[in-house]
């Protein structure tokens, strides 16, 4: 059975739709990218599932987790699931722990929640430090997250995240705010420690080099809504829809110094300018008419992808009428 | 307004900068913090140089002692031409109280330009970097952070800059309209032929618009040469931290990168 | 359920905008029209009809010596006004110059600026100008400046405090580049950029120098005969609240709606122009 299964998720804040409909699944164990620029959903998707949506965001569709549907689940059910089988790596760590209290206290709240502490918490917190590269003998756990620099409050997100051994750790831009140098050690740390505790991993980033190195399956998303997806490898080697495609063609490699870079031109929606169309249409280079009328549907590839484009098989006009659905968790 | 005196348009010879932090205790001396160890660096007329270094490296303490924007404690800094900057934030480097036309037309502050010379001068600013003549009289935020991220640019053009210094111009901006804007920076010195001062925590960035790169790291510049022979065959080992740091679209080559970064 | 309150508090707040709107207004009107017209001379004297209860000669009554009620509320109305523009006037004209150079100098001209407005700030601002008109006499002109120089400190400190993030933003850097000066990017940058907040902390003071005013005159140290003010009407109307009630009843009722009707436009606007604002304290 699928550990998370989003069928339809629709989000809309103040009557503008900001959001879907979405359909994904992820088995329990896997990594999955949600790819994107600003706006895109992405973010959204992450809060929806965390039950963190903003009061004025109104949530439609089905969000299954663990075999409990989470849309319209109330407040305090949400946090206890949160607690204890889902957590979340944010992009500013500073913001996300809590400034009064020590890094072990926050820490050991995760363990406790569970009753996992047992006799000795303390060692237990130490041992999950030590894990997450903060040695005891270096960082005491009577510390204070502004003690510490930008890298090792990460550190101790995912020491929390550790401390409650969740079944889905959701990381948002985990590394965006952390000097490059620092941004391969927290990826792989997020990474295996994911992998030793057979936690699904759901990545939210804007950097596709970043879902390249860590995740199974990738999704791009684009104004709200997927436009493609599947494994990263055929996503990235050989994408199918047009904004994917754009998106490689736009990042700077180095290579051609000086030469002009592949650009999609125009600039990404506004939430809550959703049309009746392919969304991507006014800054598509294959752009037909039938992208002005229609949102398209899904179309599966012998790849394995899943794609939202009038001319994903090369025809036009004719992909997957009807079905709604998004990919499936098919990495098991 | 151009470089009369010498071959180089900024000359940096032994720069350093401390900033003073807050005293620990009340009667301790305050701490200082060397933010630039020694700099020297000369930039030449319509050459591109490349800054690349991490947050705290000192690389926009540098942009703004070359910009004269904040002066050395100690070391010599020369200036021959015009300097104007461009700024990583498209939003908190447009005043959002003011339409575009004066916030272009701020950079003409002291030029002896007519008024109505001045308005052509933005509105061909404008229109440089893609942009039109009905814009001037709209406010920042009816603009994508791109569109602002061009209004700053013109802001920098209009006063017909001899150096244009670019603090992370892309880095604040969506993948897709990055490419746009690094295009837009390589158009532009082609047709006006101004030199540029990139500074960013992107190699790649820096080598698609800039011929030479320097390295700075902890106040100091570690290594400076030729972009393709840097990126090739890296001397200093933060460079070679950078380099590695870099993680490609690509599954295969980006998980050896990580593993190989777990591994050390 | 915090989004439930968000939303009900957002509810009375536009209403606290509308009545605020509406008391301040009423206010001004009554202010200008007694300048025009007032029913009867509000000096004018009728020993005959003293203390006489409203009715439909004498609207609101009169008092001991037979004066309008009415008429002197409305001459309250405009010297009330006047004190508080005034004392506004000259607290954020000296305030805010003095809160910009701190802000852009920084350093031993921040300190001694800052230092300077703590020390107003000690003393409690009424008292102080009980002591400023006990010292120089009393009179209209004395209580404006005793009020005028506490309310210095207050705009100076606000208009320092919201420069500095704005001063932190790139488009400052911007304009130095182009040439401009402190005094300059002050003007042109700075203060836009913060004036909804300076607005609303006017409307505040503004209602803080009504009370202010109705005080000192209370006291016998604002206003003097034969100008008509709230407060001495008040002083007045003590010795006489059994007799004639409506004599203090009057002119406490125009001071409390004034000094709400302001603070609720203060709110409202606060919560219009800068909507980041709305759960941060009052200073």
């Amino acid at each position: 059975m699928a550990l998370l299964d989003i069928a339809g998720l629709t989000v809309s804040i103040d009557g503008a739709a900001v959001l879907g409909p979405l359909s994904f699944s992820m088995e329990p164990g896997t990594s999955l990218g949600l790819v994107g620029e600003s706006g895109c959903g992405k973010s959204m998707t992450a809060l929806s599932i965390m039950g963190l949506l903003p009061e004025r965001a109104r949530l439609a569709g089905s969000i299954r987790f663990d075999g409990t549907e989470l849309a319209g689940l109330d407040d305090r059910a949400h946090a206890r699931l949160r607690g204890r089988r889902m957590a979340m790596i944010f992009q500013e760590p500073m913001t996300a722990l809590n400034p009064v209290r020590t890094i072990g206290d926050q820490i050991a709240e995760g363990l406790l929640l569970h009753g996992l502490g047992g006799g000795d918490v303390s060692g237990r917190v130490a041992d999950i430090m030590a894990r997450v590269g903060l040695p005891p003998a270096r960082f005491p756990q009577a510390l204070y997250p502004h003690q510490l620099s930008g890298g090792q409050r990460q550190r101790v997100m995912i020491a929390i995240a550790l401390a409650m051994q969740p079944a889905l750790l959701i990381a948002d831009e985990p590394t965006t705010a952390l000097d490059v140098t620092v941004q391969l050690d927290i990826l792989g740390l997020i990474r295996d420690i994911a992998r030793e505790n057979a936690m699904a991993l759901l990545l939210i980033t804007h950097d596709l080099g970043v879902v390249a190195a860590m995740c199974e399956r990738t999704m791009v998303m684009y104004a709200g809504r997927s436009v493609e997806s599947g494994p990263t490898r055929a996503v990235l080697g050989s994408p199918a829809h047009p904004y994917t495609r754009g998106l490689l063609d736009a990042l700077p490699t180095g290579d051609r110094i000086g030469r002009p870079l592949r650009v999609i031109p125009g600039s990404v929606p506004r939430a809550g300018d959703r049309v009746d169309a392919c969304a991507f249409a006014p800054r598509c280079a294959i752009v037909g008419p039938v992208c002005r009328e229609r949102t398209p549907g899904f179309t599966d590839l012998a790849s394995g992808q899943t794609v939202a484009c009038h001319f994903a098989d090369g025809a036009g006009g004719t992909g997957g009428v009807g079905r709604t659905g998004g990919m499936n968790g098919r990495t098991g | 307004m151009s470089s009369a005196d010498g071959p180089f348009l900024v000359e940096l010879d032994g720069v350093v900068r401390d900033y003073r932090l807050p005293r620990r205790w009340l009667f301790s001396p305050p701490p200082v913090l060397r933010a630039l160890d020694g700099v020297s660096l000369a930039i030449r007329p319509g050459e591109s140089v490349g800054i690349v270094g991490e947050s705290g490296s000192g690389k926009s303490t540098l942009a703004r002692i070359v910009a004269g924007l904040d002066r050395p404690e100690a070391g010599r800094v020369r200036r021959g031409g015009c300097v104007q900057m461009v700024f990583q934030d498209p939003y908190g480097s447009l005043d959002p109280r003011m339409r575009v036309e004066r916030i272009v037309g701020e950079a003409l502050f002291g030029d002896p330009d007519g008024r109505a010379r001045k308005r052509e001068r933005c509105i061909d600013a404008l229109e440089a970097v893609g942009l039109s003549a009905d814009d001037m009289r709209k406010y920042p935020h009816a603009f994508s952070g791109g569109q602002r991220q061009r209004i700053a640019i013109a802001r920098a053009l209009v006063a017909r800059p001899d150096l244009v210094i670019a603090d992370e111009p892309v880095s604040a901006l969506d993948v897709s309209v990055q490419a746009q804007v690094l295009n837009l920076m390589v158009d532009l010195r082609g047709r006006f032929g101004m030199a540029y001062m990139l500074i960013s925590h992107d190699l790649a960035v820096i080598a698609h618009l800039c011929e030479r790169v320097a390295v700075i790291h902890g106040g100091r510049i570690v290594e400076e040469g030729a972009t393709a022979a840097v990126l090739a065959s890296p001397r200093h080992q933060h460079t070679r931290a950078l380099l590695d740091a870099v993680l490609p679209p690509d599954p295969q080559a980006a998980r050896e990168k990580l593993d190989r970064a777990r591994r050390s | 359920m915090r989004g439930v309150l968000d939303r009900a508090s957002g509810g009375a707040w536009h209403g606290g905008l509308a009545l605020g709107s509406m008391l301040t207004f009423i206010l001004v009107a009554a202010a200008l029209l007694s300048f025009v017209w007032t029913p009867f001379p509000h000096a004018a004297m009728d020993i005959r009809n003293k203390l006489a209860p409203p009715d439909m000669t004498h609207w609101l009554g009169t008092d001991q010596f037979g004066r309008d009620v009415l008429s002197m509320m409305l001459v309250g109305a405009r010297n009330s006004i006047l004190v508080a523009v005034v004392a506004v006037v000259i607290g954020a004209g000296i305030g805010i110059p003095l809160g910009s150079t701190a802000a852009w100098r920084g350093g031993w001209v921040d300190e001694l600026i800052m230092r300077m407005s703590d020390f107003a700030f000690a003393f409690p601002a009424l008292l102080s100008a009980v002591m400023i008109t006990a010292i120089f006499g009393p009179g209209a002109v004395n209580s404006i400046i005793a009020i005028g120089i506490f309310n210095i400190p207050v705009f100076a400190r606000l208009t320092r405090g919201s420069s500095l993030p704005v001063l932190q933003r790139d488009m400052i850097l911007a304009a130095r580049l182009a040439g401009k000066g402190g005094a300059r990017i002050s003007i042109e940058h700075v203060l836009p950029n913060i004036s909804a907040v300076l607005i609303v902390q006017a409307t505040i003071q503004f209602a803080l120098a009504i009370l202010a005013e109705a005080g000192l005159s209370y006291l016998g140290l604002g206003t003097r005969p034969p100008e008509a003010s709230w407060g001495r009407m008040l002083n007045e109307a003590q010795t006489l609240m059994v007799l004639a009630p409506h004599l203090a009843i009057f002119p406490g009722l125009a001071i409390v709606l004034s000094v709400l009707g302001l603070n609720l436009l203060g709110d409202g606007l606060r919560d219009m122009l800068d909507p980041a604002l709305r759960h941060q304290g009052r200073m």
